[in-house]
């Protein structure tokens, strides 16, 4: 008799590995086998406490505000945005896993148990942080009293996670070309949309909302008063997406995990040539072409959806535009462009040994990258500039939206730096990756930003401390080419 | 020309290559020959930088390994070294671009031989084992390189695609070119390669023509010939008595 728990977890931790290393997709092979196994084991850990961390902190906070029902949305925006884009993430290394396919295949089992196991191997890579979310949402529902804001927050959190990346991985791997590309470029706006509702809902003053959304998903728990209809409401909603997440990681286990005969598409006609470009282009090109056909894809909609936000904040009289606001949208907008590179270096992941047999230097590398962020970040930054100028705000703020390229850029060389070392170690964890990359971001662009706040209060104005923050980009971009060309030299 | 001297290659506690010399030279294929895990591909990597190593190397008379190097290197990995996310036209394009190396008739009359113009335009995710090795093997072969360094490379091949790649093999070397070459298949390493390496255990055990090899082990076949080198012959016979 088989043991579908045993053999799900054995499945889940070649899951994780190969999610850790990412290895059936770059091609590469770990330096240190034992360290990468133990590291993608680690993972799981780190994500556990990333996540009761998340839901403990941000589920207290609406409590000592004395707003106890935010404590359901904050703690459901939490839990959202890590499950959905650590799921998201995890599969994005699970491609190509026909190993594990062809081996469910050649084991005496049943197709029913199989679809069980891949279920729960899914499931495994998650559940440490998932049970520890819950524990903390637990454990502060009890010390609050009163209603368990945190943990139904919790619930629906988790369960909508897995919904909507099982819902995006689905349509990624069955739907065809247009709407395919479409799911991975939208792919990133629920994460959007839940680090917005994180930072503003600790606004959110729940009798000045329409009575309506007390009857409505996620927002129904707002209005919980007592055993109210609201309260029935959000018991009835958080079952129904348990059940619905239970389903479609099921219809996702099946998905990546069951064996499929994958037919070719032979397109004889239409071949007019080959056209070479300039090294650097064609660099540019694949990078781009690498990018929009992966999961990444999304991370081009971030840039385009903060910017939809700030214009129809803006136009919309929500928000009165100073000369402050504009200079917190340029550094924002900066900072998320410093994603710009992670996700071109990322995507790079997907066959990297045909990078490295190439004479591709990590400079040239480097370059390809900057460049295209660089055109990224001038097109993004493009509305703020109209807004000046429409607004009549002192012409002098168009200084810190033409400098603060640097802060991608310096973020650009880091991440250059960090990918060639995870590529010498012959294995690439973009979890591991996104959260050292957060950190390094975190110094890389708080130094010069420190700086254009402070010279900004001490002098006044914005030429000069726009310089200065650039200057230290500088300064800090340098050093990464330092270290980088001493990367270069390969041994 | 390459020459790899005292080469190491280790996985944190394991040592896969333990400081093994070999040269290939000018018009010869130098065949690795070796068990699972024996280090050919351990040293086919070292050789590519691939992964750290100790030792050195010299690729050409130009140097260690290095990107400047890769134009004149070809090369065939053990698992197809392929963009799959791009189609076999963007791919190959994306090659010459990078090399500045683009002979169109070359490339086409190679898409020809190996029957993949037909799938010019599909992306290589959705091609076949053999078809992606195929395209590994145009990719190798486009840019006329001087060093070829091939592991494994008949793997998935039909048999028409494997006698291509033998007869261009040969026409490599007939024109100066040089081949390291690993495989576990003895009778294309008999007929193809001009000098042998046994390797195992990460240890170079011997070296020569397979004739040589072959005279020094007492043995009809080469087959006979790596078994005793490897000390498997009894090993296997011991095992075949016990089934």
């Amino acid at each position: 008799m088989v043991s579908v728990r045993k053999l799900a977890s054995v499945l889940s931790k070649e899951l994780m590995y190969q999610g850790y290393t990412a290895s059936r997709i770059s091609g590469l092979r770990p330096m240190n086998i034992e360290r990468a196994v133990k590291m993608s084991r680690i993972n799981k850990i780190i994500l556990s406490v990333l996540m009761g961390f998340y839901v403990g902190l941000m589920g207290a906070i609406p409590y000592a505000l004395k707003r106890p029902s935010v404590s359901l949305i904050e703690t459901l925006t939490g839990s959202f945005f890590i499950i959905f884009s650590s799921l998201l993430n995890v599969t994005f290394s699970l491609q190509q896993i026909d190993n594990v396919r062809s081996l469910l295949v050649t084991l005496p089992i049943e197709p029913r148990l199989i679809r069980l196991i891949s279920m729960l191997s899914l499931f495994m890579m998650m559940d440490t942080p998932i049970y520890v979310s819950i524990a903390v949402s637990v454990l502060l529902s009890i010390i609050m009293g009163g209603i368990p804001y945190p943990l139904l927050g919790t619930l629906q959190g988790v369960s909508l996670g897995v919904i909507l990346a099982a819902g995006f991985i689905l349509i990624a791997e069955k739907a065809s070309g247009a709407i395919r590309g479409f799911s991975r470029i939208t792919a990133v706006i629920p994460i959007m949309i839940a680090v917005i509702i994180l930072g503003y809902a600790i606004n959110i003053n729940p009798s000045q909302l329409n009575p309506i959304l007390s009857l409505m998903p996620v927002t129904s728990g707002l209005f919980i008063n007592g055993l109210n209809t609201a309260f029935y409401l959000t018991i009835i909603y958080t079952v129904a997406f348990i059940i619905a997440a239970y389903l479609m990681l099921q219809r996702v286990g099946n998905e990546i995990l069951e064996y499929t005969v994958q037919f070719q598409v032979v397109k004889a006609s239409g071949f007019k040539g080959f056209k070479i470009r300039n090294p650097l282009m064609a660099l540019i090109r694949v990078d781009l072409i690498q990018s929009f056909r992966s999961r990444m894809a999304g991370i081009w909609a971030i840039p385009v959806s903060y910017w939809v936000v700030i214009v129809f904040t803006v136009v919309t009289g929500g928000v009165r535009l100073s000369p402050a606001l504009l200079l917190t949208y340029v550094i924002e907008l900066s900072a998320i462009m410093a994603f710009i590179p992670y996700t071109l270096y990322l995507s790079e992941l997907r066959g990297a040994i045909a990078f490295r047999l190439l004479p591709i230097t990590p400079l040239r590398n480097l370059a390809s990258k900057l460049l295209v962020t660089l055109i990224a970040y001038y097109v993004a930054m493009m509305p703020i500039s109209v807004l000046i100028l429409v607004y009549k705000l002192p012409i002098n703020l168009q200084v810190p939206v033409v400098l603060a390229f640097g802060l991608p850029m310096a973020a650009a060389g880091a991440m250059a730096n960090l990918f060639e070392l995870s590529m010498r170690e012959g294995s690439a964890s973009s979890i591991l990756i996104m959260i050292l990359y957060a950190l390094v971001i975190m110094i890389i662009e708080g130094l010069p930003t420190a700086a254009l706040i402070i010279t900004h209060m001490m002098i006044g104005g914005y030429v000069i401390p726009s310089f200065i923050m650039f200057l230290i980009s500088m300064v800090e971009f340098l050093i990464m080419l330092v270290v980088l060309t001493r990367l270069s030299k390969r041994h | 020309m390459l020459k790899v001297e005292k080469l190491v290659v280790k996985y944190g506690e394991k040592v896969a290559v333990k400081g093994i010399s070999f040269t290939v030279n000018n018009g010869e294929v130098y065949c690795l020959l070796g068990p699972n895990g024996a280090g050919k591909t351990s040293t086919i990597k070292a050789i590519l930088g691939l992964v750290k190593y100790e030792g050195s190397i010299n690729i050409l008379n130009l140097g260690p390994p290095s990107p400047a190097i890769m134009n004149h290197v070809g090369v065939v990995m053990e698992t197809p070294a392929v963009l799959e996310a791009l189609t076999v036209k963007e791919f190959l394009e994306f090659l010459g671009s990078i090399r500045g190396i683009f002979n169109a008739k070359r490339v086409e009359a190679l898409l020809e031989a190996f029957e993949l113009k037909d799938y010019i335009n599909t992306p290589i995710a959705a091609l076949s084992a053999g078809n992606r090795q195929k395209v590994a093997i145009v990719a190798a072969l486009m840019h006329e390189p001087r060093l070829l360094l091939l592991d494994e490379p008949f793997n998935f091949l039909d048999v028409k695609s494997v006698r291509i790649l033998k007869e261009l093999m040969q026409r490599h070397v007939e024109n100066g070119g040089s081949i390291l070459f690993s495989t576990h298949i003895m009778e294309v390493a008999e007929r193809v390669c001009s000098r042998i390496g046994i390797i195992n255990g990460g240890i170079l055990i011997t070296e020569g023509t397979p004739g040589k090899i072959k005279e020094e082990a007492n043995a009809g076949t080469l087959e006979d010939a790596f078994l005793k080198a490897i000390h498997a012959d009894e090993e296997i016979r011991s095992i075949l008595e016990g089934l």
